[in-house]
């Protein structure tokens, strides 16, 4: 069951979305998957077709000591999500203070069969700039045990000035592969970054198109592979899918 | 909306809404439309669709023999239109009820494939009891093959070490003297017959073993069964009895030694193709040199020229290495004001002497850099053209040439009006793919004017291009070559171009060419001479003698008429000797030919080329010959469109009178065949055989001189290229793109409603991860397919488009390797039919009763095959 680990890399590079729709089109090949949301933001289950007041989450049931697993969701297409949950302060505070212990706990939890039997696990992870200190080790263990780690990047100046001088980044950008997302092929400052993101990080050899259909799909509560099958951003989730499965089995063969 | 439509479409049906629920009477109206034949429901039509789907629905399941049971009809029945039933319909049904019931139906049958099918059993490969020869064949081989190897290795390492055994030029001579014996003992006639189907069959199993090594064995048996024929005609089949025989069955026989020469000739060429590859250039980019691209142009459009102005700015070389120089022979300004706009060179002198050899030199007189490219106006380089041909002229001081195929993104008129573009491999294939390969391996690849870089010391060297025939290319690089300087050909499609667009210019094209090589022959024979190598010699050789090819075909298409109007006997031998020495002869060429060329060229296409240009080369070749500085330069021109259907009868006059003259043979044959002497029977039988077989590819000679209509002036490429289409609302959806121009492109889209109501758009092209956006507008919008005009571009944005579409490396080379191995069986039924069909067009053309003659022929042959059973496919 490989992972694959998805970051953002600031808040609005659409780390979550490529997750969501990275799930569903691997649905879509007729592979199991389990979406799960290491945001606070708890952004992921939005795609999934979860009531949007729906506080429940893997987060807010492991401090109250609760089986985290109970709250898996399954959306329409057959994905499961594992959103994160809204916590008040209260509960962020607690969660801060038990994560580290209890992620040894979780970890094993989750590597282990689920009923029906999973093919992937996607985790849509926050930017490393963004989180406690403690956290940032939770999300590192994750991308430890990921097989296949891509860092979501927008070709703008703020994404590219992030990877280039942030010392975290440098780093954590080191050893996966960059996504390049919302590219907007009409501005030449987009397609020039997209030049120099290839010539200075390991870039995927395919890009997601900037397209409306996108948030779109986020507003009707689903994916854009249920939204708008029509569209360039299902097809660059389709294509996304086969290389992601390409590249795991490269990587692992 | 969808539903709305349909309901109106068919009126008849729309009281189901009122008897059935929704859902059937959808079900009902999809059935209903999959009956609807090209031509719309009559009224006996709907009554009968009608009734059979109320049956089906009420009286049958839902599924039977894992068909649904509606479409029964359908499946059973395929040649009949049931939406507009017809008289004769109940016999054909009963005729296919018939058919079916007797004879076994196929479960994975495919249409077209049938022929193929046919072919792949007379395969040996596919007869058990042969397998086990073949298998034991290979293997005897392959030891063969090892074992010359390790001895090559042995003899390598010890260079030095005395030689074992006999000395190769004794080798030789023995090996001389056993040809000379298998090629002039006289045999029996059952000797004959024995030698012959030993060597024939031995053809059959070494055809089936891979490798260079059983094809220079066949090439032997064929060199071998080839020097007997014509051995065994010169000896003993000159009938010395009758003075109009003599003289007919001489020149015959001239012509049998011609083809024969230049078989011989064709296997020493074309038996190792050098297949070299590109040579890497220096990292440093400062290392890399630089290059005059010149761009000749006399009288054609500018549109035609700008994309290949575009393709060049848009070559990945370093900007101020490349130097782009227009050279206008026109004189027009509007080339100027072109030239201008888009910052390149253009030249224009003041003289017009010598044509384009003339308008090069002037220009070379003008520029500077170490190399110099030439495109003709309408070849089209793509974007690592000068970075695959630069690395061999770093690599060898001395190459002072590197040609590159010409390959043509429109059809040729042979093409366009055979309608095999892109499934016959075209004329120029087998030269590109494998003549020039095979040159390189001599090292006298020769320049063919266009594609082509050259080193400017050696140029010069040579006093510029030569202005002394009308070829001037090849001669250009002949004396190259005899100066001692070497060639190269890289066989990678890295440019393309128009092919020409009228049968008329095709063939003045080809009358120039063939008058130049006979002009070169003449004026700078590459047989005398200096500095050159022997192999040089025949290759050149070779390809001045394949244009003299006009008279002798000529000969072989009216030789059979000798015998069958005039009654006297050219080949002096009896008829089944004759046969036991011509098929094996033409046998083994085609079996090698088609072996060697087999991906460049079909088997019997090279017949219909020749004889489609033997009339017209015939005359210019041989005053050239005798005269080689007669007749003027005629440029081929290009981009024109052909405005309707029509006919050239000035072109196809000679072989209408060609094929006038075969018929009347065939029928005064069909006359002796029942009124001659018995003794002669067989004598007209074989006669009358081979003017049939000249027939038919006279008839496809014929065929092409009718020009089909083509819209466009600026043709279009077809490709399938993904490209994504973005609306001004930010959406964007990922297309098709199936051919483009300068101008527009047509793309495929999966749902057309999308665009509805839409003008403005952006289109989005991707070149090695790189996307471009270019504005668009929609022309038309149907259900899956969506015309786009370019909107206004920039000159950036123009080379962005040429390099995206018409220059991606990428784009000529998947469609070179589309060809399949020729299979000899197919090929004849593709020329077969394009000879029955030239025939065919020529009597629709004709005089006044041939037309309707031709016309009431065609509809009782319809008629009549309607009523053939059609096979079916059955379920999995």
């Amino acid at each position: 069951m490989p992972i694959v680990y998805i970051q953002g890399v600031c808040g609005g590079s659409g780390g979550t979305t490529v997750a969501a729709n990275l799930a569903a089109a691997l649905q879509a090949l007729g592979q199991n998957c389990l979406a799960f949301d290491l945001n606070h933001s708890n952004g992921l289950r939005l795609h999934a077709g979860l009531d949007p007041l729906e506080r429940d989450g893997w987060a807010r049931r492991l401090i109250r000591n609760e089986n985290w697993f109970e709250a898996v969701y399954e959306s329409a297409s057959g994905c499961r999500v594992s959103p994160f949950g809204l916590l008040d302060i209260d509960e962020s505070v607690q969660f801060d203070a038990q994560v580290s212990s209890l992620l040894p706990t979780l970890l094993a939890q989750l590597q282990q069969p689920f009923s029906p039997a999973l093919d992937w696990i996607v985790v849509d992870a926050p930017a490393v700039q963004t989180a406690s200190p403690a956290y940032q080790a939770v999300i590192a263990a994750f991308k430890a045990i990921a097989q296949l780690s891509i860092v979501v990047v927008c070709p703008e100046p703020r994404s590219y000035s992030l990877l280039v001088t942030h010392p975290q980044w440098a780093s954590a950008v080191s050893d996966a592969t960059v996504l390049l997302n919302a590219q907007h092929p009409e501005r030449e400052l987009s397609s020039d970054l997209a030049v120099v993101l290839r010539q200075e990080f390991q870039v995927a050899p395919l890009t997601i198109n900037s397209d409306s259909a996108i948030p779109e799909a986020a507003a009707h509560l689903t994916n854009v592979l249920d939204h708008a099958p029509l569209s360039q951003a299902c097809s660059d989730y389709k294509a996304l899918a086969l290389w992601v499965q390409a590249s795991v089995r490269e990587l692992t063969a | 909306m969808n539903e709305a439509r349909r309901r109106l479409r068919y009126p008849e049906i729309g009281f189901l809404a009122v008897v059935f629920k929704p859902r059937l009477a959808a079900q009902f109206q999809r059935q209903y439309e999959a009956f609807r034949g090209r031509h719309g429901f009559s009224m006996p039509g709907r009554l009968f669709v009608g009734v059979w789907l109320l049956f089906a629905f009420c009286f049958l399941k839902p599924r039977i023999g894992g068909q649904d049971s509606w479409r029964a009809p359908l499946w059973l029945c395929p040649q009949i239109d049931f939406s507009r039933p017809q008289l004769a319909d109940p016999l054909r049904i009963a005729l296919q009820i018939v058919f079916l019931t007797l004879v076994r139906q196929q479960s994975s049958f495919r249409t077209g494939r049938r022929a193929r099918q046919f072919y792949r059993f007379a395969n040996l490969r596919s007869r058990r009891f042969l397998f086990r020869f073949v298998a034991l064949a290979r293997w005897c081989v392959r030891q063969l093959q090892h074992r010359t190897e390790r001895r090559q290795a042995q003899l390598e390492a010890a260079e030095d070490a005395p030689k074992s055994g006999l000395p190769a030029i004794v080798l030789l001579l023995l090996a001389l003297v056993l040809a000379g014996l298998c090629i002039t003992v006289p045999f029996s006639l059952e000797a004959q017959a024995a030698f012959v189907v030993v060597l024939m069959v031995t053809a059959m199993i070494l055809r089936q073993v891979p490798g260079r090594f059983p094809a220079m064995l066949l090439m032997v048996a064929s060199v071998i069964v080839s020097c007997r024929y014509i051995w065994w005609r010169t000896s003993s089949t000159i009938n010395w009895d009758d003075a109009l025989g003599l003289t007919l069955g001489l020149l015959l026989l001239f012509a049998e030694l011609y083809a024969w020469v230049v078989l011989l000739l064709g296997y020493f060429q074309n038996s190792w193709p050098l297949q070299r590859s590109p040579v890497a250039l220096p990292d440093d980019r400062r290392d890399w040199p630089s290059i005059d691209i010149m761009i000749p142009s006399y009288n054609e459009d500018l549109e035609v020229v700008r994309a290949t102005v575009y393709a060049c700015m848009g070559l990945d070389w370093p900007r101020d290495k490349l130097h782009i120089h227009i050279l206008d022979d026109g004189k027009r300004d509007s080339f100027r004001d072109f030239a201008k706009a888009v910052s390149v060179n253009y030249i224009r002198r003041p003289v017009n002497n010598h044509a384009k050899a003339g308008n090069i030199n002037y220009a070379l007189e003008h520029t500077s850099a170490e190399y110099v490219a030439i495109f003709d106006c309408d070849h089209i380089p793509t974007r690592a053209f000068m970075q695959v041909c630069m690395g061999w002229f770093l690599k060898d001081p001395k190459l002072a040439l590197v040609q590159t195929p010409h390959h043509f993104y429109s059809p040729d008129p042979f093409e366009r009006n055979l309608g095999n573009f892109r499934k016959v491999p075209n004329e120029g294939n087998l030269f590109y793919g494998l003549i020039q390969d095979g040159n390189d391996l001599w090292n006298s690849t020769f320049f063919c004017g266009s594609c082509a870089v050259m080193r400017r010391t050696a140029l010069e060297e040579v006093g510029g291009i030569a202005v002394e025939t009308v070829t001037e290319d090849a001669h250009t690089s002949l004396r190259m070559h005899r100066l001692g300087y070497h060639s190269a050909y890289l066989r990678a499609p890295i440019s393309a171009g128009l092919a020409t667009e009228t049968l008329s210019a095709h063939i003045g094209q080809r009358i120039r060419w063939a008058r130049g090589m006979a002009q070169i022959l003449r004026v700078d024979n590459p047989l005398l001479g200096s500095g050159l190598r022997w192999q040089q010699r025949l290759c050149y050789f070779n390809a001045m003698m394949h244009f003299l090819a006009g008279i002798p075909r000529l000969i072989f298409l009216t030789a059979p008429l000798a015998f069958l109007l005039l009654h006297t006997y050219i080949i002096y031998a009896p008829a089944s000797l004759l046969l036991l020495y011509v098929l094996p002869h033409m046998f083994h060429a085609s079996v090698v030919n088609s072996l060697f060329q087999g991906k460049y060229r079909y088997s019997f296409w090279g017949e219909v080329y020749e004889a489609i240009l033997s009339w017209y080369v015939a005359r210019p070749t041989t005053v050239a010959l005798f005269a080689p500085h007669k007749g003027t330069f005629n440029v081929t021109a290009k981009g024109g469109k052909v405005e309707n259907f029509y006919y050239d009868w000035v072109m196809s006059k000679p072989y209408v009178f060609l094929v006038l003259l075969n018929i009347a043979g065939l029928i005064w044959g069909t006359y002796r065949m029942f009124a001659g002497p018995t003794a002669e029977i067989s004598a007209v039988a074989i006669n009358m055989l081979w003017t049939g077989y000249n027939l038919l590819i006279l008839g496809a000679a014929v065929a092409v001189a009718g020009e089909v209509k083509q819209v466009r002036s600026a043709p279009r490429v077809e490709v399938d290229i993904p490209m994504s289409v973005r609306l001004p609302s930010g959406h964007m959806y990922a297309v098709s793109m199936q051919d483009f121009s300068l101008g527009g492109i047509r793309a495929e889209v999966a749902h057309g409603d999308l665009f509805r109501g839409l003008e403005d758009i952006e289109i989005v092209l991707d070149r090695a991860h790189q996307r471009f956006v270019f504005p668009a507008k929609i022309v038309y919008s149907n259900e899956n397919t969506l015309g786009l005009r370019l909107g206004d571009l920039s000159t950036q944005q123009l080379v962005d488009y040429v390099q995206c579409t018409f220059a991606r490396a990428d784009t000529w080379v998947k469609w070179k390797q589309s060809y399949e191995d020729d299979q000899p069986g197919v090929s004849f039924a593709q020329v077969l039919r394009s000879g029955i069909t030239g025939l065919r067009r020529l009597l629709e053309n004709g005089p006044a009763p041939l037309p309707q003659i031709t016309r009431g022929v065609v509809v009782v042959f319809d008629v009549l095959g309607s009523f053939r059973p059609r096979p079916i496919q059955l379920a999995g």
